[in-house]
């Protein structure tokens, strides 16, 4: 656990997790809608085929209609569109026919399409972390494991970008490790110069004004860092050393226990390491990781490529700078087809199975024919009267449905809920499922860090991925959508 | 106690299921722009109906137009029923002009077709009275409630796709083929559609056939439907008997050419799609190229630091300077 706190002060690290995470939930909500979007396949296209058949007069045969409806809704593998394009398209298919609670599914993966250029651009500073910004080689040069190519990258960095102050920042470290500290000190004094309130710069201007004896210049600008981040213990740590050196003890005292006071453990350890290596007393302060992923989303060409990669591969068709138009366009087609009569779409009622046009729709929000309709609205002491054929449909549909909801079930956890229009169930379970799977197959690794670390939690994602899969299908067998009977 | 309201605030079907429900005995008055009509109930149950359009005994007119009666007998019966005391389809029945069951039939189709008409009022009055119960001067029947509200409401669930496809009613009906044990089983047709299918001769209309049927028009219609949608009937105009066995012939003809089109296009569009589409799983791998680079530097990176003994868990997170 210790192990993991401590690489979670890692950017390396942190943005791969977070990297991840985030993928694998982008992975998973896109799994779990294409599965929502198989089961609306099973669940609505005999209600397609019979309007086809009314729309023919039957004129076409039964395998003619079944073949134009499978290439009415695979028209998207016919064109150079991603999975996204599938889920739109089924949607719009299935309008006229979907129930209230999975029009609610549609307009949250309308709302996905609405954010994908960003949800992209995001996923793709996850993706070029390495490549974007100098970042790989600025976290390189603070923990000094950089190479000659990395140093000579940063300082064309700087060359290319002069208004970008953290690599010269990094670079300034980099000098005064070396000792030279006039070049640190240039490059610290032009960092300030874009970024006046930066504490970090002034404390590493601190270090190296020290380094050249420029101690007042040296406690001011340590000062500075106190005044802007009166918070960071390294910072009155450093200040507590420099007056050590000038034999300051008093305020070397004063400054150690402010120090000490905000982060006791941290610098006792400094101070242990300072008995250890009487050479290096001050402290550098590194590169906040929130500030490197933030860096690491700023737009750039290989960011751009890599987000419209993305982004192709996920919707493709339409350029990135058109999701919101896509969106709308969408959103636009699925209220035009509100406006289509219903009584032109066949509905089956939840209660007696009938195909019916004009019905209504239950308290449940579900479809429902007018003869189940009334009686649903009669007083249960009445329904003795009631047609008894009529009862006799109902239970016998209840039966039928109670035994296929369940078969389909244990094919797909989750079809089956969908098919008894037990929305919610089937969409937490097809969301479990999509979880389950995305676990086993990908182990939770998308992106991977450039500097490895002992953990590896691959193959307890899988085993996590078999578990949920194990309990789903435990769950839908002794669960199943409909308990007839009960 | 005496109910009254607008059909606006409390429609047909709610009233009937109120009196239903609560067995009531009484008249109800249903009065609306087009008619007054009023229907009797006994213990909740159906015994009577009439209509202020009525002229005459409305299942008269009913048996006369499917031809279950002449014209003659039913004058001269009508003549004698003020003699005899007996009314005129007694007599008629006693001199066996008329059987029971065509009298029963055209009674449920007059009430079905008031019912069905009165369901779908949404303006009107309603008045029911529970201390008159007067059915002398209406046409009597014995109809559960429940089943005729249940049967009204299929009917109008059912009506917007009969409606589209219903043939011209003075269209002649045609057979295609007879109806086999299999034909009947595929299509799940009932008992009365094999009987409107026998009643269609080539000279009827759909029209007289709907009269002769002594059933629904709705319930007819929709046998229609079902027999043309399962191509077991056609339907031509009338006096074009001639031209038939061309037409069917042809239709013949232009189904077939009709379903090898829905093959060819089907076909076309594949292919077309195919071509000018670009489908991806012909052009693309899974993962797109800058990216599978991206995540192969990140790899590469990795190994080339763990060759060097490099780890992220043995970087000092703390480093020092002079």
């Amino acid at each position: 656990m210790q192990e993991l706190k401590d690489l979670l002060s890692f950017w390396p690290f942190v943005t791969t997790l977070v990297g991840n995470v985030y993928f694998f939930v982008l992975f998973a909500a896109l799994l779990s809608f294409m599965l929502i979007g198989l089961s609306l396949i099973i669940k609505y296209s005999p209600l397609i085929l019979n309007d086809l058949r009314t729309v023919s007069t039957n004129e076409i045969p039964d395998i003619g209609r079944k073949l134009w409806l499978a290439f009415i809704l695979l028209i998207p593998i016919f064109l150079d569109a991603g999975p996204v394009w599938y889920m739109l398209w089924w949607f719009i298919i299935f309008w006229g026919y979907v129930t209230k609670s999975e029009k609610r599914i549609a307009f949250i993966f309308l709302f996905l399409v609405l954010m994908s250029s960003w949800i992209a651009h995001i996923g793709a500073g996850f993706i070029s972390y390495t490549n974007t910004q100098a970042n790989k080689e600025i976290f390189l040069l603070e923990y000094e494991v950089a190479s000659p190519k990395d140093s000579l990258l940063v300082a064309s960095w700087i060359q290319d970008n002069p208004a970008d102050s953290e690599p010269m920042n990094a670079q300034a470290i980099d000098e005064i490790k070396k000792n030279n500290y006039t070049s640190a000190i240039e490059l610290l004094s032009h960092a300030l110069d874009l970024e006046p309130n930066n504490p970090r710069y002034y404390n590493h201007l601190g270090i190296a004004l020290a380094g050249i004896g420029k101690n007042a210049e040296a406690i001011t600008a340590f000062k500075n860092s106190v005044t802007l981040d009166p918070r960071n213990h390294i910072y009155y740590y450093n200040i507590s050393r420099l007056h050590q050196a000038l034999y300051n003890f008093y305020e070397a005292e004063q400054s150690l226990q402010k120090a000490s006071s905000l982060n006791p453990r941290h610098i006792r350890e400094f101070l242990d390491q300072e008995s250890v290596d009487k050479e290096n007393k001050f402290v550098i302060v590194h590169v906040p990781i929130i500030r490197q992923l933030a860096r690491q989303m700023h737009l750039s060409e290989e960011l751009k490529d890599t987000a419209d990669s993305l982004w192709d591969m996920g919707i493709g068709l339409v350029q990135r700078k058109n999701a919101i138009l896509l969106a709308i366009t969408s959103a636009l087609i699925l209220a035009l087809i509100g406006y289509i009569p219903q009584d032109k779409f066949t509905k089956k009622c939840s209660r007696c199975g009938n195909l019916y046009y004009v019905g209504t729709t239950s308290g449940m929000g579900l479809p429902i024919c007018l003869q189940c309709h009334w009686l649903e609205t009669k007083a249960k002491k009445q329904m003795q009267h009631a047609l008894p054929i009529k009862i006799e449909d109902i239970k016998k549909y209840r039966a039928f449905t109670g035994s296929r909801s369940a078969l389909f079930e244990l094919l797909l956890p989750g079809l089956g809920s969908f098919i008894v229009n037990k929305t919610a169930k089937g969409v937490f379970r097809i969301i479990m499922f999509g979880t389950g799977l995305l676990m086993i197959i990908s182990g939770g690794q998308f992106i991977h860090s450039i500097l490895p670390s002992q953990i590896n939690v691959q193959t307890y994602i899988r085993l996590t991925g078999i578990i949920i899969l194990g309990v789903l299908y435990w769950r839908a067998y002794k669960s199943p959508p409909i308990r007839y009977g009960v | 106690m005496a109910l009254l309201g607008t059909l606006k605030g409390f429609g047909v079907t709610e009233i009937f299921q109120l009196i239903s429900q609560q067995m009531k005995t009484g008249s109800l008055v249903l009065t609306s722009p087009k008619a007054k009509v009023t229907i009797a109930f006994q213990d909740g149950v159906i015994e009577g109906i009439n209509s202020d359009h009525w002229e005459m005994d409305p299942r008269a007119e009913v048996l006369l137009q499917g031809g279950y009666i002449q014209e003659k007998d039913f004058k001269t019966a009508i003549e004698n029923q003020k003699k005899n005391a007996s009314s005129w389809f007694e007599i008629l029945i006693s001199q066996g002009q008329l059987k029971q069951i065509f009298l029963d039939k055209a009674t449920e189709v007059i009430i079905k077709k008031i019912l069905l008409d009165v369901f779908q009022w949404r303006e009107g009055n309603y008045r029911f009275e529970d201390w008159d119960l007067e059915t002398e001067n209406m046409l009597p029947c014995y109809i559960q409630t429940e089943s005729i509200i249940l049967n009204t409401l299929r009917i109008i669930d059912e009506w917007p796709v009969i409606k589209s496809k219903i043939p011209p009613a003075d269209y002649c009906p045609v057979t295609i083929m007879p109806i086999t044990d299999e034909l009947r089983k595929k299509f799940e047709l009932a008992e009365e559609d094999i009987r409107i299918f026998d009643l269609i001769d080539e000279r009827k209309t759909i029209e007289i056939i709907v009269r002769e049927s002594l059933e629904t028009p709705f319930d007819v219609l929709s046998t229609f439907v079902k027999l043309i949608d399962a191509g077991l009937v056609e339907v031509f105009p009338k006096g074009s008997k001639e031209k038939r066995d061309y037409s069917i012939a042809k239709n013949v003809f232009i189904s077939k050419l009709k379903i090898a089109s829905i093959f060819v296009l089907l076909g076309l569009c594949i292919l077309t799609l195919i071509v000018f589409g670009q489908p991806r799983i012909f052009h693309h791998k899974a993962i797109y190229a800058p990216i599978q680079s991206q995540l192969e530097t990140q790899k590469e990176m990795a190994d080339s630091f763990t060759r060097q003994g490099i780890r992220l868990s043995e970087l000092d997170r703390d480093r020092y300077a002079r």
